[in-house]
């Protein structure tokens, strides 16, 4: 029983790693394509409102699949924290290529810009995953829940429904 | 996590299509780097001379050839003079910045200043090497790009001229 919730439990976790890293990378790219510093060096260049839409759509995915916001809310904010980062991963590849110079400059540049994109992605991100997450409960059928009610222990339900219960163990 | 298989196949979907775009802008990236500053910087053989026999003051000449098919502005070009792979000196001169078209070629005769006294006497034995860096514009692109440069001069002693 113990080996078949871990197995459970590490498939579940690595679907999750999985997800998160695929949709980071996504939000990466979405910053690379938005950025006017690759403009002429990257197409497509588009507009700078990209990000944003990615930020809120990526963040709203994420929230549909992972169920507790104590999960979720610090995976959107490392989500969009490791996205801004991936500008600085873009723009240094020359350098670490050896085609160009790493320049202090150049260094305090990008550090400024990742900072500017996570600060302007954290507050679409988060209201994605929220709305994410409450769409995810309408979404989710449970019909593997439905054919094995013994799972209802092992899966959590909504947020909102666990502190409910919760409550009502109290009372 | 709920494991709606229509919600993670899409998020698998779009991260994988997002994972493809970075890869690619990275691969662009640096295809455009290396277009943008496909440069030749080489050391005329024999053109470096110390001026003095104290090892204080050498000149030399620099070749850079622009193999690019855009024209560039050198914004900025810094030069220094390397004693066995120790920093000696550099070219202290402002540097005033030229435009170079496709094709073209430019010689620069920097002046080199020693200014690390302790290893100043072994000017004439070591194994000199130049290094430093170079600041490009283009009127295509917004931001500069800064290359590195390097060469091999080998040993030369002052020959009293």
């Amino acid at each position: 029983m113990l080996k078949r919730l871990d197995r459970r439990v590490a498939l579940k976790l690595g679907i999750t790693a999985l997800v998160w890293t695929m949709l980071t990378a996504t939000l990466g790219a979405a910053v690379v394509h938005s950025s006017t510093t690759f403009k002429g060096l990257i197409t497509p260049n588009l507009d700078g409102s990209l990000f944003f839409i990615a930020a809120f759509l990526l963040a709203a995915l994420l929230g549909v699949l992972i169920e507790p916001p104590k999960v979720l809310l610090p995976l959107t904010a490392l989500m969009c924290l490791v996205g801004a980062a991936l500008f600085a991963v873009v723009y240094f590849s020359p350098s670490w290529a050896g085609i160009t110079v790493r320049t202090t400059a150049a260094e305090n540049f990008a550090t400024t810009r990742v900072m500017l994109f996570f600060a302007l992605m954290i507050l679409p991100a988060m209201v994605g995953a929220m709305l994410g997450n409450l769409a995810g409960g309408v979404l989710n059928p449970r019909q593997e829940l439905l054919r094995d009610p013994s799972a209802l222990q092992e899966e959590q339900s909504t947020w909102w429904a666990t502190r409910q219960r919760r409550d009502e163990e109290q009372e | 996590m709920r494991l709606n298989r229509w919600v993670l196949l899409l998020a698998l979907l779009v991260g994988g299509v997002g994972t493809g775009f970075l890869i690619n802008a990275i691969s662009q990236f640096l295809d455009a780097n290396r277009s943008y500053t496909s440069f030749d910087i080489a050391y005329v053989p024999d053109s470096f001379t110390w001026q003095d026999p104290d090892f204080e003051h050498a000149v030399a000449e620099v070749t850079i050839t622009n193999d690019a098919d855009r024209s560039v502005t050198i914004e900025h070009l810094q030069l220094h003079l390397y004693f066995d792979n120790e920093f000696a000196g550099s070219w202290y001169e402002p540097w005033e910045q030229i435009v170079l078209e496709p094709g073209a070629s430019v010689t620069v005769t920097p002046r080199f200043t020693v200014t690390s006294n302790s290893i100043q006497p072994q000017g004439g034995t070591a194994e000199l090497a130049l290094g430093g860096q170079m600041r490009l514009a283009y009127a295509q692109i917004e931001r500069t790009l800064t290359v590195p440069l390097g060469g091999t001069v080998g040993q030369v002693g002052y020959d009293g001229s």
